[in-house]
């Protein structure tokens, strides 16, 4: 004979708990924290390059990037004169809060306006860890098809802003704005889209001014 | 695939909540799983019974209640249930809504334990039972 044991606990509680520390911790030091998710290929790193370059000269930023093997990302990130720290995941195809502590404790007692984490190249598993971020933003490149959205819908919706990236590619891929836009709509109603071109700057301004804009708000 | 990790972390809340129940025995785990949490259902499965042999519970079972999706439907003015994850619009009236209110749910709602010496008690009282009979 058999009774059960009521528990009702979340099941990534421990996580939970170090994003809420990290969240309040950000707070405090006013620290605006981004992570980006993506699948492979999107263009995290480019944007963030660009995102570190243009966004360092009226801000102080660092930036965190995730990578399951190698740390080519940070190298690529620190040409942009921001401080970067690399997290190598291993077989992990994610990052978790405690990750993200343990990354930026460096940088605990220097002051930062902007902190920006890059996930592992990864649509589907980061959508159940909270990294404590101010926002989640999630990019799809043109070339990845306009219904990417309602593929992981999961992570959109989790999702605070969409990029579109690679616009410079739109035209070559006969890519389809207006379905890519509804079928955003579709997973995550009233979602704001920006689109961007790491490569020609187009939407650059947009996007940095849209994230100044965000940083006021805290 | 962090189903892996879901399932270790599933095991590890168990084993601490069983800490407080040494005279019992863990027979089951029982998760509720939202079509939004992120986790498949089926990886879960599979990870679990992998996981659960490194853990005191190699033959420990798991129980996957899955949640429905439900949104905050604004023209109906109550929950209902979503078309789908990819198609937030109410089933009822079609309107689409960024409100969900049920779907997420990535959680242990129970243990299913046996208790050792209240089988005991019952198979003594079963077997004095019968002899009275």
């Amino acid at each position: 004979m058999t009774r059960l044991v009521e528990v009702r606990t979340q099941i990534l509680k421990q996580n939970d708990v170090v994003a809420r520390e990290l969240r309040k911790q950000f707070a405090e030091q006013r620290r605006f924290v981004v992570s980006m998710v993506s699948s492979p290929g999107s263009g995290k790193t480019e944007l963030l390059q660009k995102t570190l370059e243009q966004i360092g000269q009226r801000y102080r930023v660092a930036a965190v990037v995730g990578d399951l093997a190698t740390d080519n990302d940070a190298d690529r990130l620190a040409r942009s004169g921001a401080m970067v720290r690399q997290i190598t995941t291993g077989t992990l195809c994610h990052l978790e809060a405690e990750m993200v502590r343990e990354a930026i404790k460096p940088w605990n007692e220097q002051p930062l306006d902007f902190l920006f984490i890059e996930n592992v190249g990864n649509l589907v598993c980061p959508s159940s860890y909270d990294l404590g971020e101010s926002l989640r933003v999630v990019l799809f490149s043109v070339t990845e098809g306009e219904d990417k959205p309602r593929k992981y819908p999961t992570i959109f919706n989790t999702a605070d802003a969409t990029v579109i990236t690679k616009i410079d590619l739109a035209d070559a891929v006969e890519f389809d704005e207006a379905a890519a836009r509804a079928s955003v709509e579709r997973v995550r109603p009233g979602m704001p889209i920006l689109q961007v071109s790491a490569k020609t700057d187009e939407g650059m301004l947009e996007w940095i001014d849209w994230l100044a804009e965000q940083h006021q708000k805290i | 695939m962090h189903e892996l990790s879901i399932a270790l972390n599933v095991l590890d809340i168990a084993e601490q909540t069983m800490n407080e129940h040494p005279e019992s025995e863990l027979v089951a785990i029982h998760i509720r799983l939202g079509p939004m949490s992120g986790v498949v259902c089926e990886a879960l499965e599979s990870a679990f019974t992998i996981a659960r042999q490194q853990t005191l519970y190699p033959e420990v079972e798991l129980v996957i209640e899955e949640t429905q999706l439900l949104i905050d439907c604004p023209q109906c003015r109550k929950h209902q249930m979503a078309i789908s994850i990819n198609d937030l619009r109410c089933r009822t009236c079609g309107t689409i809504s960024g409100k969900i209110v049920g779907g997420r749910e990535l959680e242990i709602a129970a243990l299913e334990v046996r208790d050792e010496q209240l089988d005991d008690t019952l198979s003594r009282s079963t077997d004095a039972d019968s002899k009275t009979e």
